[in-house]
């Protein structure tokens, strides 16, 4: 077979072992970032852990092992015994920023484009499912991105709000989707926005979208969205080019 | 005029230099790939697969000497080579002075078929015998990613058949074009003819986007040097 390029080379993609180890490592550790999973609480076993991963006992093994070794994790023996969570990944700001370096302008616009969609989508069914009860709550969680003080809080409080939206669009696939997003994008987005300034417009943005959903208008929603959205794909271009071009023109 | 008119003009200069090199060589390829042809073919009436096949120093050549396209050739309609079906001799750089030919599936009733003949970047060209640049587009069933296609008219013996190009990955031409935009103290752009922005020095003006109404103040200037329709466009900073 000749080569093979862009959609097709990602069919065939190889999966190895170390990959999946690696790939259970990064989904712990982002839900443990994003909030999802706490300290405190319990892993489910090992073999219920084989069977939702779809993997191999060894696998999942060495992703403990690995969570252990960065001290994420820890196993207690006995009656109360299992694996439980008690430690913070530490974010390394050096890959985070990385990731995003190694983004082309057309794969920004992409996720962009995603975000945006899904975004609507969530906003949309809020609208239509959400009662005044949630529609507090989700307010209430708007305003945490204001008062978070460090770049993990600022994960933390982000992602809780884009979590949310998806619980009140009562939707399994929008809030995977909303999962696959933050897990891409947020722990770099605030890693290079690191300023208060930054988290201040994250939240009248989140109120903007709590607001339409509140009267429920839907072109407000949408445009609330967009304007989020645009605003830091906008702030991200701008650091990614500015470090990857620079020039001695003030912009 | 504002504070950026002349920065973009120089950008705007700076950009038609880079393409009017790229498209004369183009012209150079579609030459070397005539001549390359007719030697192959001899004394020979009817072409076959294997002289197109000739035209492989040309293209790696080609791909030598510019490095932003990922793959270069010709595109000829169907019978030219063969009565049922079109050609297109298409080789993409593997490695330095080292290129593989790139499989397209081009019989009609395949699932998957790259019905090439139908597309603009070819038909344009064939019609009316002047170069363009088609994109960005998805490249479905073609090469299956996210390009540019530049093209020139491909004569063969005198008699204009098809094309010649290359094909260009949204991504490389961003490392060359950057830094060009990025002296511009504004959002500015590359714009193709349709007015679908090529790319951007923020996150403004995104890839595949169409501009439509500027805002007040901003400009759009035509890129010198070349016929292709391309455009920059500047604007007043969204967020400072």
């Amino acid at each position: 077979m000749a080569e093979l390029s862009g959609v097709q080379s990602q069919v065939f993609r190889p999966l190895p072992d170390v990959l999946r180890a690696d790939a259970i490592v990064d989904r712990l550790r982002t839900a443990i970032s994003l909030g999802l999973l706490r300290q405190g609480e319990q892993l489910p076993v090992e073999n219920q852990l084989t069977a939702m991963f779809g993997v191999a006992t060894a696998t999942v093994r060495d992703a403990l092992q690995s969570l252990r070794d960065q001290g994420i994790i820890e196993t207690r023996r006995g009656r109360s015994g299992g694996t439980f969570i008690i430690g913070t990944p530490r974010i390394d700001p050096d890959s985070l920023r990385q990731r995003v370096l190694t983004l082309s302008m057309a794969e920004l616009r992409d996720l962009e484009d995603e975000q945006i969609s899904n975004g609507m989508a969530c906003t949309r069914l809020a609208i239509d499912r959400a009662d005044p009860a949630d529609i507090d709550r989700l307010e209430r969680i708007a305003r945490q991105i204001g008062v978070a003080n460090s770049p993990e809080a600022r994960v933390r409080a982000d992602s809780r709000f884009h979590i949310e939206l998806a619980v009140l669009a009562q939707s399994e696939r929008l809030m995977a989707t909303t999962m696959r997003l933050l897990t891409e994008t947020i722990e770099s987005l605030w890693n290079i926005l690191d300023s208060t300034e930054d988290a201040a417009w994250a939240m009248s943005d989140h109120l903007a979208i709590v607001t339409a959903i509140r009267s429920g208008d839907v072109d407000g929603a949408n445009a609330a969205v967009r304007t989020h959205v645009t605003r830091n794909t906008y702030r991200l271009i701008a650091w990614r080019l500015a470090e990857l071009y620079p020039v001695e023109v003030d912009r | 005029m504002s504070a950026f008119t002349e920065a973009a003009n120089e950008a705007a200069e700076a950009i038609g230099h880079w393409f009017s090199a790229v498209y004369d060589d183009l012209y150079s390829l579609a030459k070397a790939s005539d001549r390359a042809i007719r030697d192959n073919r001899g004394r020979r009436d009817a072409l076959t697969d294997k002289d197109l096949r000739a035209i492989r120093p040309a293209a790696v050549g080609f791909l030598d000497r510019h490095h932003v396209p990922e793959a270069a050739g010709i595109v000829l309609p169907t019978g030219t080579v063969d009565a049922e079906r079109g050609s297109v001799e298409w080789w993409r750089r593997t490695g330095e002075n080292d290129a593989q030919r790139v499989v397209f599936n081009l019989t009609p009733s395949a699932a998957g078929f790259y019905d090439f003949q139908s597309l603009e970047w070819f038909t344009d060209v064939v019609t009316t015998g002047e170069p363009t640049i088609h994109g960005p587009y998805l490249d479905y069933a073609g090469m299956d990613q996210y390009i540019l296609t530049l093209m020139v008219p491909f004569a063969l013996d005198g008699e204009p058949v098809g094309t010649a190009g290359c094909d260009i990955e949204v991504r490389s031409l961003e490392t060359t074009m950057i830094p060009i935009l990025r002296h511009i103290p504004a959002d500015a752009a590359l714009v193709s003819k349709r007015d679908r922005v090529i790319v951007g020095n923020s996150g403004r003006y995104l890839v595949g986007n169409r501009v439509g109404d500027l805002p007040k103040g901003a400009l759009r200037i035509d890129i010198p040097g070349t016929s292709l329709g391309l455009s920059l466009v500047a604007a007043e900073p969204l967020i400072s």
